[in-house]
């Protein structure tokens, strides 16, 4: 450039050459592009898709629907975790993931509900049995997870995820029978993703509304609001178990910058683990214990004596033809079965017949 | 004085824009999505940018702009540095944009057909103008990136600096080369125009 003159010349040439119109961002076209429509999301989501989830369900040892009984519970595990939260104002995430880095275990007490879709969203009931459970969860980042469902007083379930083992043993007491296979890839990731960090990073994929401040019984907290299903699409096939919306809602305690309560909607559509009918879960976790001494044997998957590994007969007997065909494809709708309640009916029916004798 | 008070006002402005990103930030790190929107907005054309110098293609460069914020969206947890949000995002669209280009080079003769097309009369001017864009497409792609985010986003070097994440030396020093081998492209472009 020999002068100043020929400078500005050659700038506003390149300006023009280089002009290629305004742009401008559309928050609203891009959030519903890319955050609100699944399907292009998931386009450009580095998650692979689990093509052998249903062929290694059908394949298992056990029968499948026990497999896809353990499959439900994990994912509400992780849909329900005490980690999954984010916020602003009096709670900063990133002090609540610093914190949460520091917990090794922890005891969450709660229930599950399962009811039918409708304006008088009445308790499911199967074979007379309200599908409302008592929960306690142990959670060890070392060793896996456990979950125990009760009625009343009485363990109907328990669910053993060991980790280090890979192994998965779902026990019914009250029919002293037994299910323990391979915990499958996705499973594990599933448990994976209960490390503090792998759920907020699942969770910070959702948009988080924050409801401000509450008061739990004398613990103060703030309340954050999740209806996005965007981080647990993918986790399992629609056909298996089709979450078609989620709300939750986390408190996190403003002292103790940690979850307190967690309590999470959701509506399950027709797929296999609803034997193909809608379907809502209510469940409210509480938390108070982390980073207890959990043993490492509440996590073993050895079963218990005295019991017996149950069958796929012993689950078809049980089920109407209807629900049958159901599997087969049919689509006629039937109930839930919640893990192992088909057979626990079945224990207790037993019972009342001899009782009668 | 003047000019002193003109230094401690860019300096002001600065630090108020990054300040204002800062808190942005770290909200749209907390989930807040207004906030994360808001850091698109900001960056949305430097984006363009970036990407249309690999692509030459508006469209696709808002498209691969787009998808970047979504990545960003996506791994934003995984962002260490807070204050290095502008190169990470770059990145993030640069490999994106590599993507696309590598996908679109297929149709790359297509493309020059259309162009060869679109083009008709011109006055000196606007030859020129081509001239310089044919030029400016055939730079190495260091020097393309940033003359599209100095003359179309008519970004400060301190800006250009922030979002390639190099100094602001650097940044001149590939402005200056850019438009130094602009210049003798041009020379050479018109000395085949002259002899023919």
């Amino acid at each position: 450039m020999k002068n100043k003159k020929d400078e500005k010349w050659l700038d506003e040439t390149i300006s023009r050459a280089v002009y290629i119109g305004e742009v401008k961002f559309d928050a609203k076209q891009w959030n519903e592009k890319y955050i609100l429509n699944q399907s292009e999301a998931a386009k450009h989501s580095t998650i692979k898709p689990h093509k052998n989830l249903w062929r290694i369900i059908m394949e298992s040892k056990v029968t499948k629907y026990s497999a896809a009984a353990v499959a439900t519970l994990a994912i509400t595990l992780v849909l329900l975790s005490p980690f999954g939260t984010s916020g602003n104002g009096g709670i900063v995430l990133a002090d609540v993931q610093r914190k949460i880095d520091e917990i090794e275990t922890m005891v969450i007490r709660g229930t599950k509900t399962f009811t039918r879709p409708g304006e008088d969203g009445d308790i499911l009931e199967f074979c007379g049995v309200k599908c409302e459970f008592d929960l306690v969860k142990y959670s060890s980042i070392k060793y896996g997870l456990v979950e125990e469902g009760y009625v009343g007083d009485e363990l109907v379930y328990r669910i053993t995820l060991n980790r280090q083992k890979q192994q998965t043993l779902l026990v019914l007491p009250p029919c002293k029978k037994y299910g323990m296979f391979t915990s499958t890839d996705k499973q594990m990731q599933l448990l994976e993703n209960l490390s503090p960090k792998g759920i907020i990073n699942l969770l910070l994929e959702g948009y988080h509304r924050n409801l401000g401040r509450d008061d739990l019984d004398g613990v103060e907290a703030e309340v954050f609001e999740c209806k996005d299903t965007e981080p647990f699409i993918g986790l399992l096939p629609k056909a298996i178990f089709d979450i078609q919306s989620l709300e939750g809602k986390v408190w996190i305690g403003i002292k103790e910058q940690l979850p307190v309560r967690v309590e999470g909607d959701l509506f399950i559509g027709k797929s296999l683990m609803t034997m193909f009918k809608d379907l809502n879960l209510h469940e409210v976790n509480t938390f108070g214990q982390y980073n207890v001494e959990l043993d490492e044997e509440i996590f073993d998957i050895k079963p218990p004596e005295g019991y017996t590994e149950f069958t796929l007969s012993d689950i078809l007997s049980l089920i109407p033809t209807k629900a049958k065909a159901g599997f087969a494809g049919l689509g006629v709708s039937f109930c839930i079965v919640p893990a192992g309640f088909i057979v626990w009916k079945r224990h207790r029916k037993k019972k009342t017949t001899a009782n009668q004798h | 004085m003047r000019p002193i008070v003109h230094v401690k006002t860019d300096l002001y402005n600065r630090d108020v824009k990054q300040n204002t990103e800062t808190i942005l930030l770290n909200a749209a790190l907390n989930g807040d999505a207004d906030s994360f929107n808001r850091l698109c907005e900001r960056y949305y054309p430097a984006m363009v940018a970036i990407a249309y110098s690999r692509l030459s293609d508006r469209s696709l460069a808002e498209d691969a702009a787009q998808e970047a914020f979504y990545i960003a969206f996506r791994d934003i947890s995984k962002l260490k540095e807070p204050n290095h949000f502008g190169r990470w995002l770059t990145k993030i669209c640069r490999n994106i944009s590599s993507d696309m280009a590598k996908a679109k080079r297929r149709d790359k003769l297509v493309a020059i057909e259309e162009l060869e097309l679109q083009r008709g009369e011109t006055t000196e001017q606007e030859n020129y103008v081509e001239a310089v864009r044919s030029i400016i497409s055939k730079l190495p792609l260091k020097a393309r990136e940033v003359i599209y985010l100095r003359f179309y986003n008519k970004l400060t070097y301190q800006e250009i600096s922030n979002v390639l994440g190099i100094s602001q030396e650097a940044v001149n020093g590939r402005l200056r080369r850019a438009k130094k081998l602009i210049i003798k492209e041009l020379g050479r472009h018109n000395s085949i125009e002259a002899d023919l």
